[in-house]
């Protein structure tokens, strides 16, 4: 275990189309990421997928997503009807059945566009679902039917997988504008949550309200939970932004390639400095620079009070950020690291695959184009594996009164009074528990952008550096957002 | 009551492997087996004239049922020429499913159902299809079913290629520990030139012996017009003879054999030795 930057990582990590290489080296990365998996969140909300497979490709894809993504604010239940292939479907083909599914979920739901997804079984014995879809979409109510080939045996790496969901859809849904509206954007990129108040707020609303207030309206929000009609104005923007450059990039250049419209460099905007540069880069681009800046001193007004008092408070500090909480997420931790350097601290991340940090291009490439080139714990991990807090303190000889703050999921590393092991103990480290189960934070944004985010972020630094010097045990309440 | 024999017939499409079958089958019953063929092919015409029409296949009614339990078997099971059992695992639909799969499911249920001891078979028969395209043909080889294997050949030169195909999914089983072997070679003549010689060479080539040398002859055509086999159309028939006489070999063989692995040029260079040997340069085949 050693600490390197993560230009140096991406640098020496084997490229993760390298097959045998990749799979020796992080066992268990491509599959992973099954193709249905990624494709299925993003079928627009007001069409239906019809997964063209067994049960059980639906059934762990919904747990899966129900638990690590619907968690954050958004949709908490993918609805997926199935045609339950079975052994007999796999040896004597399935295409009436399918043929029957699509004609019952057309008339129960309407929905406005039928997706068929075609997963592992029928994908082998190559259904004929292209013909299927066409000779079946003069016989029912949806506009189109369209047949996504996502079967998992065909698992690519996790930082091209973006790239053809959006390509895929792009291709699809986009349409050439009838019009350019006026001072609207794009906000790019957008995932795991709904475009619509519900109890908690929102990513995509935190930044429209900033984007309202200098008059820009939000034409579409892409590309999960988006509708058809999302899809299809989202040409008359004038300008992308991005969130998650992963899932924009790919987009964000397909529009510009085929209707030239220009796109941000500006991602992820958690921190006050990041969402200045955010909104100061759409400014730029309507020329409105002044009345920005009036923006971002008004909101930063807003919170000064408690992001000061949390940079007094951790600033020249080490701050861990495990980044496979709960799963790896490059993006994600990258964020959470350059929010923390905007508050004075040292960033640390751990627990980040090399060839994750490799795959998720966007995100790597992203960070260091802009200048934030975090040190990364470097290892040969296998895919998920894990380190303690503890064990990277040790390994790395840290000083433990250096670590000013530790983001991550407390459970797996608190202490066990029974065993006394782990012995990482959440009550002496302040600490923010950033993952999605835990995220569900009442006056914060999903996963706190804007300067709603920062704000709440700093208050609970705040409360989190309060509680460690308590040195007291950790209640479940106390582990639960770092209150 | 186990079988006491479990033969696999393979071969390519079209070689005659269900004709040669059926009346091996039909010649095994006359010397007092209980004989039950199944037939592995989604061509469904492996027993046609043991029973002397095509049947309902094992997968027609699997379409019918979904799942298949031992009363659909039974209804499934046709009784044809002197007792002979016959059962037909059929295939999806052209262009559907996967009949690889399909086949080796029917296998799976009909031992599932310990099928052949309840109908009391001493010797079973299975005629596969012997295109061994994928891995789902060559399951019946890696389950089992295929101990004893016996490979239909003729002279052309694409049905020994294929059947050298056939011989590598034996090999490559084997060395996997599949319990597998190839008893012999039956040379389904063809009216090709020097036809003995080459499959003859071939044998040799391969380190497996050539059992019988079955002459072409209008017989067999004739018998199968009438939805019969030669055994029972025309029993007194010198070809009657030939296939009781290979029943026999088939019934009392004991060896197995790995085959050599030929590659496609060593298969040609046969050839054209035989032809060369017996025709001259000037009328050579020119195989490529």
């Amino acid at each position: 275990m050693e600490l390197k930057r993560l230009s140096e990582i991406y640098a020496i990590t084997p490229d993760p189309e390298a097959g045998a290489e990749c799979d020796q080296k992080y066992p268990g990365y491509y599959t992973h990421w099954c193709r249905f998996m990624v494709t299925l969140p993003h079928i627009p909300l007001d069409c239906i997928a019809i997964v063209h497979g067994p049960q059980g490709c639906v059934g762990n894809q919904k747990d899966f997503l129900g638990t690590y993504w619907c968690q954050y604010h958004g949709s908490s239940f993918f609805y997926a009807p199935t045609t339950n292939m079975d052994q007999t479907d796999a040896i004597l083909g399935a295409e009436d059945k399918l043929r029957t599914v699509i004609k019952e979920v057309d008339e129960l739901y309407k929905p406005r566009m039928i997706f068929i997804l075609v997963t592992c079984p029928a994908g082998i014995i190559q259904e004929p679902v292209d013909d299927v879809a066409r000779d079946m979409e003069d016989k029912v109510q949806a506009e189109r039917i369209i047949v996504i080939k996502c079967e998992g045996y065909t698992s690519y790496a996790a930082g091209l997988y973006n790239i053809y969901e959006g390509r895929l859809l792009a291709n699809e849904l986009l349409q050439n504008p009838e019009k350019k509206i006026p001072r609207s954007v794009n906000i790019l990129g957008i995932s795991k949550e709904t475009h619509y108040p519900s109890d908690y707020l929102e990513d995509s609303l935190e930044l429209e309200r900033l984007l309202n207030k200098l008059g820009i309206t939000v034409n579409s929000v892409l590309y999960q939970t988006a509708t058809v009609d999302s899809w299809t104005r989202a040409t008359e923007a004038e300008f992308n932004t991005m969130v998650c450059p992963q899932r924009a990039m790919p987009l964000a250049t397909d529009m510009f390639d085929r209707w030239g419209i220009p796109h941000g460099q500006r991602f992820n905007p958690l921190g006050v400095t990041p969402i200045t540069n955010w909104i100061m880069e759409v400014a730029e681009f309507f020329e409105i620079e002044e009345q920005a800046e009036e923006l971002v001193k008004e909101e930063y007004t807003r919170i000064k009070e408690d992001w000061e008092e949390a940079r007094r408070l951790v600033d020249g500090k080490i701050v861990l950020i495990d980044g496979g909480d709960p799963m790896t997420a490059v993006g994600r931790g990258i964020a959470w690291g350059r929010m923390c350097a905007d508050l004075g601290m040292r960033p640390i991340l751990f627990n980040l695959p090399p060839i994750e940090i490799k795959a998720k291009i966007h995100h790597t490439i992203f960070a260091i184009q802009e200048g934030f080139d975090p040190e990364v714990v470097y290892h040969d991990y296998a895919y998920h594996r894990r380190f303690s807090p503890m064990r990277v303190i040790e390994e790395l000889d840290l000083n433990p009164e250096d670590i000013g703050l530790y983001m991550g999921d407390v459970y797996p590393t608190a202490v066990a009074k029974e065993w006394q092991a782990p012995v990482f103990d959440p009550a002496n480290f302040p600490r923010i528990v950033t993952t999605s189960h835990c995220n569900k934070n009442r006056g914060s944004t999903g996963r706190r952008s804007g300067f709603t985010g920062a704000g709440r972020t700093a208050r609970d630094i705040i409360n989190a550096v309060h509680m460690a010097e308590r040195k007291s045990v950790p209640t479940l309440y106390g582990r639960i957002g770092g209150l | 009551m186990h079988p006491r024999r479990i033969v696999a017939i393979y071969g390519k499409a079209g070689i005659g492997k269900s004709t040669v079958s059926s009346n091996i089958s039909a010649a095994l019953s006359q010397m007092g087996e209980q004989v039950m063929q199944v037939g592995c092919d989604p061509k469904r015409d492996s027993i046609a004239t043991l029973c002397g029409e095509l049947k309902p296949t094992f997968m027609e009614k699997m379409q019918e049922k979904r799942k298949v339990a031992e009363a659909d078997i039974d209804e499934v099971i046709f009784t044809g020429f002197n007792g002979v059992y016959g059962i037909e695992c059929g295939g999806p639909k052209p262009g559907r499913g996967c009949a690889g799969k399909g086949v080796n499911w029917a296998l799976e249920t009909l031992d599932k159902h310990n099928i052949f001891d309840k109908y009391g078979a001493t010797v079973v028969i299975f005629d596969v299809l012997g295109d061994v395209v994928c891995g789902g043909f060559s399951q019946p080889i890696r389950s089992g079913y295929a101990k004893e294997m016996y490979i239909v050949v003729c002279g052309e030169v694409l049905t020994l290629f294929q059947a050298n195909n056939i011989l590598k999914a034996v090999v490559r089983l084997h060395e996997t520990g599949v319990d597998v072997g190839v008893a012999g070679i039956i040379n389904n003549m063809r009216g090709v030139e020097h036809e003995q010689e080459i499959v003859e060479a071939f044998g040799k080539l391969i380190g497996v012996p050539v059992i019988e040398h079955i002459p072409r002859s209008k017989v067999v055509q004739e018998a199968e017009f009438d939805g019969k086999t030669v055994i029972e159309a025309f029993p007194g028939s010198e070809q009657a003879d030939v296939y009781r006489r290979l029943a026999r070999k088939i019934l009392e063989n004991k060896d197995r054999y790995i085959p050599r692995i030929a590659s496609l040029e060593d298969i040609e260079r046969v050839i054209i030795q035989v032809t060369e040997t017996e025709l001259g340069d000037a009328t050579t085949p020119h195989y490529r």
